[in-house]
């Protein structure tokens, strides 16, 4: 249906094990997606869904218990998997960047942070004047105020909202293609939240990049998404743009999630109960033989315990593993599913 | 929910506490005074029996200062705690043990307020003989009525909290709260480091066990949706101040501190075809070592006028249960 053109990064069936005490957790399932050009992509699920190992298995920033034992991935015409540490260190934060959650810990505590936007430029050939004058425009437009000031303060000195401002000048000076956020908004107050949500968005337009985003938040996903894929132990269970997905799900574990997300005033459609998903997430070690979700499903039958649904196509562009997903119908109550 | 009998469990009158800071030497060869964070700066409040109050609020606000402070754990620098006719503020080391058993409090993040190398029976032992709620023969029988009210198989009594998910422990933090019978809970943040799928189970559970145990709950979260269903009534905190007060419908539906209104409209909606329709807030919570003279929102407020940076408003009701501390509703 795309062209390659149009996709950034293409992943297939990304297969990838933890071994931890003898044991194997299985903690991708066969990972298929892709991400156009422009776009916000949307990774979410619950703690431990494998939303975080994904985005970081395509950089391969992964701890050496990690193994992948399958797939591709590709970002533009290059199989990132099959590149050397040496290679894939020019995509690492040039081709490819990364902001994560905690900027305390992702940032050095220890340099200023006009070096570390110096040091994104390192490969330019620009000279220290004029990275000066590009990292204090990178300030700008994220919104720091006073950059020629705040450029040679270190992290501890910057808020909350504004160290997250920090972190992305300092990948955005890097020039990336793809943005890989993860749970960029989590640590932060509603209305810091509010203001990186904006943030990122404008950015995606201002720089042209393409935004893999991870959260847990359907909130941020509802403001900052084109399409979204919701993850379940290890596998994607259902995937569509971000209204679709809202107005219909297909599958019952994306319905339990938005059943069990206490509503608004203004989203309640229709006068529902908050209902919790009964059970825990199955363990990795131990996925069931069938469907994963099968414990605490509400559809489930015989089939279900036996045989992992397929990915099937229910309208174009929506995918659902479900072998009952027809069986859910009807809206969620969350927005107003009146097309219009 | 709103009709029930409205007797005060809790009386609290101009409560403060801060914690002093540190004097620098240039700070004492310059004589500047100590300085201090004040945490909660003057709170007046009545707390009803068999409500859900929430206290909302950004971090560094002083919610969970000052419901620490309300049982006792930080002492107060000034203001009344009254709790069925004792002043918590200034009851002897007996007395207050006695208070304290029925004021409890579950946590956000019950790995760390569990006791890694005590059974979970165990650590429920200890705590019914210690406050004296039954005799060591009964200990067990009770031990699994805590563990079957929170939903938790008997055999839970012999593992040990890095034995349990997140949500599992969570249910262990309320068990440990409830065994010894207590009047008022205290849950800060308790749900805001679970998934959502258990976060809503947990809510259940706190409201079941709120109708069968006769409890009055404070209950303090960031999480404005989660708020929105548990709680009665709402107050909106504002460095070390409440800055709003009402019924969670009138909160909700009709904010009336600026605040309030922020706060509700940063709140991220799921339909994507809301994009941003507000403007966001300008700049972060100022330090409450240094709180702005006048009113303490007037640095960030849209609609701040000159004398909203002198004059500090007071507490307005403006209609039944629903109060504000901003200038535009003095009566």
């Amino acid at each position: 249906m795309n062209t390659a053109k149009d996709t950034i990064l293409k992943v297939d069936n990304l297969k990838l094990q933890f071994s931890s005490n003898g044991q194997t957790l299985n903690a991708l399932n066969g990972i298929s997606f892709s991400i156009r050009r422009g776009e916000t992509f949307g990774f979410v699920g619950e703690s431990g869904c494998g939303k975080s190992t994904t985005s970081r298995a395509i950089l391969r920033l992964l701890a050496d218990n990690a193994k992948i034992t399958d797939g591709t991935i590709y970002y533009n015409e290059t199989d990132l998997l099959k590149l050397s540490e040496k290679d894939l260190r020019k995509i690492r934060g040039k081709e490819i960047g990364m902001i994560f959650q905690d900027p305390m810990t992702a940032l050095n505590p220890v340099l200023t942070i006009r070096k570390q936007i110096f040091e994104q430029l390192r490969d330019t050939k620009l000279s220290s004047k004029e990275k000066e004058i590009v990292a204090i425009e990178i300030m700008n437009k994220v919104g720091i105020p006073l950059p020629e000031k705040r450029l040679n303060e270190y992290i501890f000195q910057y808020s909350g909202g504004m160290r997250q401002r920090a972190m992305i000048a300092i990948t955005l000076a890097g020039n990336p293609k793809l943005l890989i956020a993860d749970e960029p908004t989590t640590a932060l107050d509603v209305t810091i939240q509010d203001q990186i949500i904006k943030l990122l968005n404008h950015v995606k337009e201002d720089f042209g990049v393409s935004i893999l985003l991870i959260t847990h938040d359907l909130g941020v996903v509802g403001r900052m998404c084109d399409r979204v894929a919701v993850m379940y132990a290890g596998y994607i269970v259902e995937m569509a743009d971000t209204y679709t997905l809202f107005s219909a799900p297909r599958h019952p574990y994306t319905k339990g999630l938005m059943d069990a997300l206490p509503k608004l005033p203004q989203e309640q459609t229709r006068n529902e109960e908050m209902k919790p998903i009964p059970g825990a997430l199955p363990s990795l070690s131990d996925l069931p033989q069938g469907c994963p979700f099968v414990s605490r499903c509400q559809l489930h039958q015989t089939l279900c315990q036996d045989q992992l649904p397929t990915m099937q196509e229910i309208s174009p562009g929506h995918f659902a593993r479900c072998h009952y997903f027809h069986k859910l119908e009807g809206c969620t109550g969350l927005i107003n599913c009146t097309k219009g | 929910m709103s009709d029930k009998a409205q007797n005060i469990l809790i009386k609290i009158q101009n409560l403060h506490k801060s914690f002093p800071l540190s004097r620098s030497l240039t700070d004492f060869v310059l004589r500047r005074p100590s300085k201090a964070v004040k945490a909660v700066d003057g709170i007046s409040l009545d707390i009803f029996e068999n409500e859900t109050l929430a206290l909302v609020g950004e971090s560094g606000c002083g919610k969970s200062s000052f419901a620490r402070t309300i049982i006792n754990l930080y002492k107060p620098d000034s203001g009344d705690i009254i709790f069925k006719g004792n002043n918590l503020a200034s009851l002897d080391k007996a007395n207050l043990k006695t208070a304290k058993r029925e004021c409890q409090m579950i946590f956000q993040d019950p790995y760390s307020s569990l006791n890694p190398r005590m059974s979970i029976g165990d650590m429920l032992h200890e705590e019914l003989l210690y406050h004296h709620i039954c005799s060591k023969k009964e200990a067990q029988t009770k031990i699994n009525e805590l563990l079957d009210m929170v939903n938790l198989n008997k055999d839970t009594a012999e593992r040990f909290p890095s034995e349990f998910s997140g949500g599992q422990r969570q249910r262990i933090g309320i068990a440990r709260a409830l065994a010894v019978n207590p009047k008022f809970l205290i849950a800060d943040e308790a749900v805001s480091a679970l998934d959502i799928s258990i976060q809503a189970q947990i809510l259940h559970l706190l409201q079941s066990l709120q109708r069968s145990h006769g409890l009055t709950i404070l209950f303090i979260s960031h999480d404005l949706r989660v708020v929105h269903y548990i709680a009665d009534r709402v107050a909106v905190m504002y460095l070390g101040k409440i800055i709003e007060l009402g019924t969670t419908d009138q909160v909700y539906t009709s904010p009336l501190h600026p605040y309030t209104k922020i706060l509700l409209d940063s709140l991220p909606s799921v339909d994507p075809r809301k994009k941003s329709s507000v403007p966001a807030i300008e700049g972060n919570l100022p330090s409450p070592i240094d709180i702005p003279p006048g009113c303490r929102f007037s640095t960030r407020c849209p609609n701040a006028k000159p004398h909203c940076f002198n004059d500090e408003p007071g507490f307005y009701k403006v209609n039944d249960d629903h109060s504000c501390a901003c200038h535009e509703y003095i009566a």
